[in-house]
């Protein structure tokens, strides 16, 4: 598990005719992509392939108060490591309600700007080569809380209450 | 319909009607207490225009959409304040959101914003006119508003927006909103 998983709003890292094609939106940094909380940013380890990603998707999803689409992306743990980047595994962080995920949940911690501003260009990197990106619709986040409330690996009332029903209907 | 306007007349601030309290640092929110019906005639003078509580409204949905990132998954004040106004305006706040967007339809995060705020609702209370608002947006030259336009068809899903998505799909120049788009068609015919 060496990557970290960070949900994010993909249209707003394509740049815009007012970046030039290197640029960056000012709106990926201050919406809610790498908005911190106590110079904190939460992140899920996973390893580079749909079924693991799937399982982060599970872990976000299981907290949700709609079923949405949703895009992932990819952080190298090692190379973030290596930039100086401190990370904490903090299972007590998360929400999930899924018990054996709640271990791959992580912070990196003592954030500053120039770290979020690498980041930035760290994402911004992969959008132009169109790597690192996972995109889970709808109903595939659907199917995926379904499966785990079949097999009793998620409590159906665990659930807020839209996604709760949106599940039922669907089982 | 001119007596159910009638009757959707307001007379408090429109944000607290709509259940969210006041934005700081917005000018001035509050409209005069309009007289109630039977004093209309004699009244003509202080009555307020109606634009006025749209005013109101607008400037509220557009300072939550500014101050609050949308999440994907989360409620957001916006959203809750386009449901309480249709549920409570049903014959005025489906004009208020549409003059919203239309006004702001050159600025992405705005119209985006909007589309995210209305695909979420149920479409019950935004059918028609929320689905002519996420054709549009297909068409937008912004990349952020024609996803918002996919993700709202996609949430209220049905034939309608799979007309629609067929239709819009070839002209997406940007490979991974096609795809996605091209999934969301698949999902909900799957699902019809």
């Amino acid at each position: 598990l060496n990557f970290l998983a960070r949900k994010i709003s993909r249209a707003k890292w394509e740049p815009a005719p007012y970046t030039g094609p290197e640029g960056i939106r000012a709106d990926a940094i201050t919406g809610s992509c790498l908005r911190t909380q106590n110079d904190t940013l939460s992140l899920w380890k996973c390893t580079p392939n749909d079924a693991d990603v799937s399982e982060v998707v599970l872990a976000l999803a299981s907290t949700m108060e709609k079923i949405e689409a949703m895009h992932i992306v990819l952080l190298d743990q090692n190379y973030l490591q290596a930039n100086g980047f401190v990370i904490e595994n903090t299972p007590e962080n998360t929400h999930t309600p899924i018990d054996d995920l709640r271990g791959r949940h992580v912070d990196l911690i003592n954030l500053t700007m120039a770290q979020i501003t690498f980041l930035a260009t760290d994402i911004a990197a992969k959008i132009r080569q169109n790597t690192g990106f996972y995109l889970f619709t709808k109903r595939a986040i659907l199917e995926q809380l379904a499966s785990a409330v079949k097999v009793s690996r998620l409590a159906l009332n665990s659930l807020q209450d839209k996604v709760k029903l949106e599940v039922q209907n669907y089982l | 319909m001119e007596d159910q306007q009638m009757s959707e007349t307001i007379s408090t601030p429109v944000a607290t009607e709509i259940g969210i309290s006041t934005p700081e640092g917005l000018p001035s929110l509050r409209t005069p207490v309009l007289p109630r019906l039977g004093n209309l005639a004699s009244a003509e003078n202080d009555f307020p225009k109606p634009l006025d509580q749209q005013e109101q409204f607008s400037m509220t949905i557009l300072h939550l959409l500014e101050v609050e990132p949308i999440d994907d998954g989360h409620s957001h004040p916006a959203e809750e304040a386009m449901e309480n106004a249709l549920k409570r305006y049903k014959v005025l706040a489906p004009a208020w959101i549409q003059a919203i967007y239309l006004k702001n339809f050159k600025r992405p995060s705005a119209a985006g914003g909007i589309l995210r705020c209305i695909g979420r609702l149920k479409d019950d209370l935004v059918e028609p006119w929320g689905r002519s608002m996420a054709i549009r947006g297909l068409s937008h030259p912004e990349l952020e508003v024609r996803e918002a336009a996919v993700r709202a068809l996609e949430m209220w899903g049905g034939q309608d927006s799979v007309e629609a998505l067929k239709v819009y799909i070839d002209g997406e120049p940007v490979a991974w909103l096609k795809s996605y788009a091209s999934q969301v068609i698949n999902d909900l015919t799957k699902s019809n």
